[in-house]
């Protein structure tokens, strides 16, 4: 055993485990030298790896400190108990939506002044334009609600519902394209790798409820297919395995390999399973692997999921009114109407982040027609996710986030008309809104310049978004902490401040 | 890292190797001393001894005491002064050992009374060596002159005995400030261990204006966030936590009164009088939160800090499952176990961590009186879902005299509009959910316009 690196099994919480069952009755069943072994253990300082991990001089052993992390959460008493995250894939602009820029009309064509661009880097598609064309938005903006609120006409119901919401116009993030993007917002990393909000969350938490899992994700099957989403989005990175994200499908099988075969009815599952536990035991006790503790979990999870997941899909308690609030699309499973209307079920059932995904907000060319389909598509779920989150009282203790990778450029990608134009992607300033628990409702924070191309007033990094996001759950974002490859990982990495003006 | 391992432990044995020396050379004194009585002439020659065994000694607790200083963050003049001194006491032994010596002797003799005025100068430099390595281990405060003159004030027994200075400020104070800055150590000029001092201010000028909180350093200094590099205490101290925080507020904007001022005659002082009580400890409630801007939310503090955990472990046996919201106060969200079979609960469970059940889920559970009675002690709650219960009009009465209540959900249950009134004028309510009740539109909209503070939704 010389050949490995002494403090190789120590310093990683994840093998603190493993030290705790290699006591001192395996190591000697293990090594045919026997006593002999034990002694020059001792002799060599192999004392660590007796059970209980040992304090070397006021030294905390790496399991410990993770054991201590996690004893010490919650770090504040959470506003929010679950979070649903409407992730808008492809970067919805938000000329179209919230951040109504009228002075753009006269504008129209002319060329975005460098001082507005300020260097800002462009990315391959549109950096090699002759010029940059202002482009207006096509569609009108109405004031609603109490707060009188501009909302594009492109979404009438969620401006039915836009006193409850906290729209934040002053998001920000260093990215220009859709991976690195989307992948720092779900993960807080540019680079994949790093375990995605639900799986921190997940981690740091626990389940609520035992039956289902605490991270589960729905895609919509009904939005333009334009960018790619992958699996390591929701990945846990390097926390344990059974804190990754669990996508729900649409169709017979919700969750993939669950159902029993055809032909089989069953009914000596949990003693096939039982037998499974035992095997699985027999090989932890000789390799002595986390991964196996965790795919254990895995089938006892799955094995509950068999009752609860077709329970949890069975959509014949909805009245037809719900179907009606949320669309015709929301009786079609899969769709974002109906992934709405699921996940609603699944905050009922406590499932603690629930992270939608609709694609086909990436609007190059043809911004009109593509963000109106889009709209027209999510807008009346969205609307009624927030209705009926109130109505049955789940909005006050859930968190419900909207929006996207990044924001759209003011200047048009292509050719500008009146109605035909593109845009291109823009990290600098772009909006997004939550809703519910621990957030001011009626509410509107950050501005950004008559281009809407720069924040004037209050900015939101992702970081920040991250931070309050992790506040709102009873964890401190500089807590939370997870060590891998010999330093401390958290979301926010090094970076991150509480927006406290919009905690309610 | 061996090496580094040895010198650290040698390092730290040197607090027990100075007591050989300080041993060995206030003998060889008194063997000198002594010496003068005719019976004890004889020890002359054995102090001479004494001290080569505590000049060597000496030695060794000089390169230990070396190798401790090393590992450590010291102060720097204290330590300085202590080596300096340590070294020289060592070498003025071997010095006088060579002169009491024959070889010695033959150069310089020295008289027997200038020796015994060299010991005792020896004695005395021993003794400064010793007082500042225990002002290195102990601290500067731990012995001097002060600590006999200092006054120590009881703690007073009730309200009426309260000062406000004497009692509240200079305690905090002492807490969490003085360490730095006191005579001693002075950080940024400024002292902070009497009246007098604290309005003289530190080297940026005057550090509270007595009623103007806002502008007092002091405030702004101990609430800015924790990694600002002026937040106060600095060096990751514990900062001030709320309840500290919020008497200091209050006595600097009601103009900071000095010394000798009664806290129940002071005006305003029903403000700050609950966290006076807490404060002081005449009151249970909690004092752990941290007063930084990243910590700044205040708990209630009629919810006892801890409660005996054991008792948690009877919840599931009652049918309920629980979720920890807080460690301190420990704040509960409690709801009914979702895989509960044969739905018998048993509310006695929850009776001994009553005051600490902030969220309670209810749904879909039978309430009879005796359930009623169990939630009527749970006088912290804040979030209660009774949806699909069976509870009725009347039992919203005692409900509504939970004064912390927040939000109670009674969607899909039979109460009418008539029972919203009970919430009439409550404090702290905000959403009443009614959806699917007999509440009707009209009467939620009457409600509301009566109660602008309360949101009936349905």
């Amino acid at each position: 055993m010389s050949h490995h690196h002494k403090d190789f099994r120590i310093d990683s919480p994840e093998f603190g485990e493993l030290n705790k069952k290699l006591d001192r009755r395996n190591f000697l069943n293990k090594t045919s030298l026997g006593l002999g072994t034990l002694a020059l253990g001792s002799l060599f300082g192999f004392d660590k790896l007796s059970s209980a991990p040992q304090k070397v001089s006021g030294v905390v052993s790496d399991e410990e400190m993770q054991q201590q992390i996690l004893a010490s959460i919650p770090h504040f008493a959470p506003k929010a108990k679950r979070i649903v995250y409407l992730f808008m894939s492809g970067g919805p602009s938000q000329f179209e939506t919230f951040d109504y820029k009228p002075k753009l009309v006269d504008m129209m064509g002319q060329d975005l002044p460098e001082s507005v661009r300020g260097g800002q880097r462009l990315t391959g598609m549109s950096a090699a334009q002759s010029s940059l064309p202002i482009a207006p938005s096509f569609t009108g903006f109405k004031q609603y609600g109490e707060t009188q609120t501009w909302v594009s006409d492109l979404l009438p119901h969620t401006a039915q519902v836009v006193d409850d919401l906290c729209i934040v116009k002053s998001v920000y993030t260093e990215h220009i394209n859709h991976d690195p993007a989307i992948t720092f917002f779900q993960t807080g990393h540019q680079l994949p790798g790093r375990p995605s909000i639900g799986s921190w969350l997940s981690y740091g938490l626990g389940s609520d409820n035992e039956n289902l899992p605490s991270f589960i994700v729905l895609v919509s099957k009904d939005g333009g297919k334009d960018q790619p989403l992958y699996s390591r989005l929701w990945g846990n990175g390097f926390l344990p395995t059974e804190h990754q994200g669990v996508q729900f499908r649409s169709g017979k099988d919700p969750v993939l390999f669950l159902n029993n075969p055809e032909g089989y009815d069953g009914k000596d599952r949990q003693e096939m399973l039982e037998y499974l536990k035992k095997l699985n035991q027999f090989q932890n006790e000789e390799i002595n692997d986390p991964e196996i503790d965790a795919r254990i979990a895995q089938y006892e999870m799955a094995f509950r999921m068999q009752t609860s997941v077709p329970e949890v899909m069975d959509t014949s308690d909805e009245s037809d009114e719900t179907f009606e609030m949320y669309g015709p699309e929301s009786r079609d499973s899969g769709t974002y109407a109906a992934n709405c209307l699921l996940a609603r079920k699944l905050l009922e059932k406590d499932v603690k982040f629930i992270q939608l995904y609709h694609q086909g907000w990436d609007q190059h060319g043809n911004l009109p027609g593509g963000i109106s389909n889009q709209c027209k598509r999510t807008d009346q779920a969205t609307g009624a996710f927030i209705k009926d989150l109130k109505q049955r009282g789940l909005l006050e203790d859930t968190l419900v986030i909207w929006g996207g990778e990044f924001g759209r450029t003011v200047y048009s990608q292509g050719k500008l008309s009146k109605d035909n134009y593109g845009r291109d992607h823009h990290p600098r300033c772009f909006t997004m809104w939550m809703a519910g628990a621990g957030v001011k409702k009626g509410f509107t924070y950050g501005e950004t310049d008559d281009f809407s191309y720069n924040i004037t007033k209050d900015p939101v990094h992702v970081h920040d978004f991250h931070a309050t996001l992790m506040k709102l759950m009873g964890v401190d974002h500089e807590r939370l902490t997870f060590k891998s490859q010999g330093r401390r990982f958290r979301l926010t990495d090094v970076h991150g401040k509480i927006i406290k003006d919009i905690l309610s | 890292m061996i090496l580094l391992d040895i010198s650290t432990f040698l390092g730290r044995l040197h607090p027990l190797m100075v007591h050989i020396p300080i041993g060995f050379i206030l003998l060889a004194g008194i063997f000198n001393w002594a010496s003068y009585f005719p019976k004890y002439k004889q020890l002359s020659t054995a102090s001479e001894f004494a001290l080569l065994l505590g000049a060597m000694a000496g030695v060794a607790a000089c390169l230990m005491g070396w190798l401790l200083s090393k590992t450590g963050d010291y102060d720097y003049n204290l330590l300085e002064a202590h080596k300096i001194s340590g070294i020289v006491l060592t070498a003025l032994s071997f010095i006088l050992y060579f002169f009491l010596s024959e070889k010695g002797q033959s150069l310089l003799s020295i008289p027997h009374r200038v020796q015994s005025i060299i010991y005792l100068g020896l004695v005395i430099l021993m003794s400064y060596a010793g007082h500042q390595g225990g002002n290195l281990t102990h601290g500067t405060e731990y012995l001097s002159l002060a600590t006999l003159t200092e006054k120590q004030r009881e703690k007073p027994e009730n309200m009426e005995a309260v000062l406000v200075y004497e009692d509240l400020i200079q305690p905090i104070l002492k807490s969490k400030c003085t360490q730095c800055h006191q005579a001693g150590k002075k950080k940024g000029e400024l002292i902070l261990t009497s009246f007098a001092e604290l309005n003289k201010g530190g080297k940026n000028g005057p550090v509270i204006l007595p009623g103007k909180v806002d502008n007092s350093e002091l405030i702004r200094r101990v609430t800015l966030e924790q990694d600002h590099e002026e937040f106060m205490p600095t060096d990751g101290k514990t900062p001030l936590n709320q309840n500290e925080l919020a008497i200091l507020k209050w006595w600097i904007s009601n103009d900071a009164s000095g010394p000798e001022t009664n806290f129940l005659a002071q005006k305003n002082n029903e403000e700050i009088a609950e966290t006076v009580e807490v404060y002081l400890g005449f009151k249970e409630g909690n004092e752990t939160m941290l007063a930084s801007a990243d910590n700044d939310v205040i708990y209630n503090s009629n919810i006892p800090a801890v409660a005996d955990e054991n008792v948690l472990k009877d919840l599931k046996k009652g049918g309920f499952s629980y979720r920890k919201m807080n460690h301190s106060p420990l704040m509960l969200d409690i709801s009914v176990d979702r895989n509960l079979k044969d739905n018998k609960l048993d509310f006695k469970v929850l009776e001994p961590i009553a005051k600490h059940i902030i969220w309670l889920n209810l749904t879909k559970v039978k309430m009879e009186t005796k359930e009623l009675e169990s939630l009527s002690k749970m006088e912290n709650l804040e979030k209660l879902k009774l949806d699909e219960s069976s509870i009725s009009n009347e039992s919203l009465e005692k409900i509504a005299s939970l004064k912390y209540l927040n939000s109670i959900n009674l969607n899909k249950t039979q109460v009418t509009g008539q029972s919203l009134q009970y919430f009439k004028n409550h404090e702290k309510l905000k959403n009443i959910y009614v959806w699917q009740s007999k509440v009707s539109e009209k009467e939620a909209l009457n409600f509301e316009k009566e109660n602008p503070q309360i949101e009936v939704i349905l």
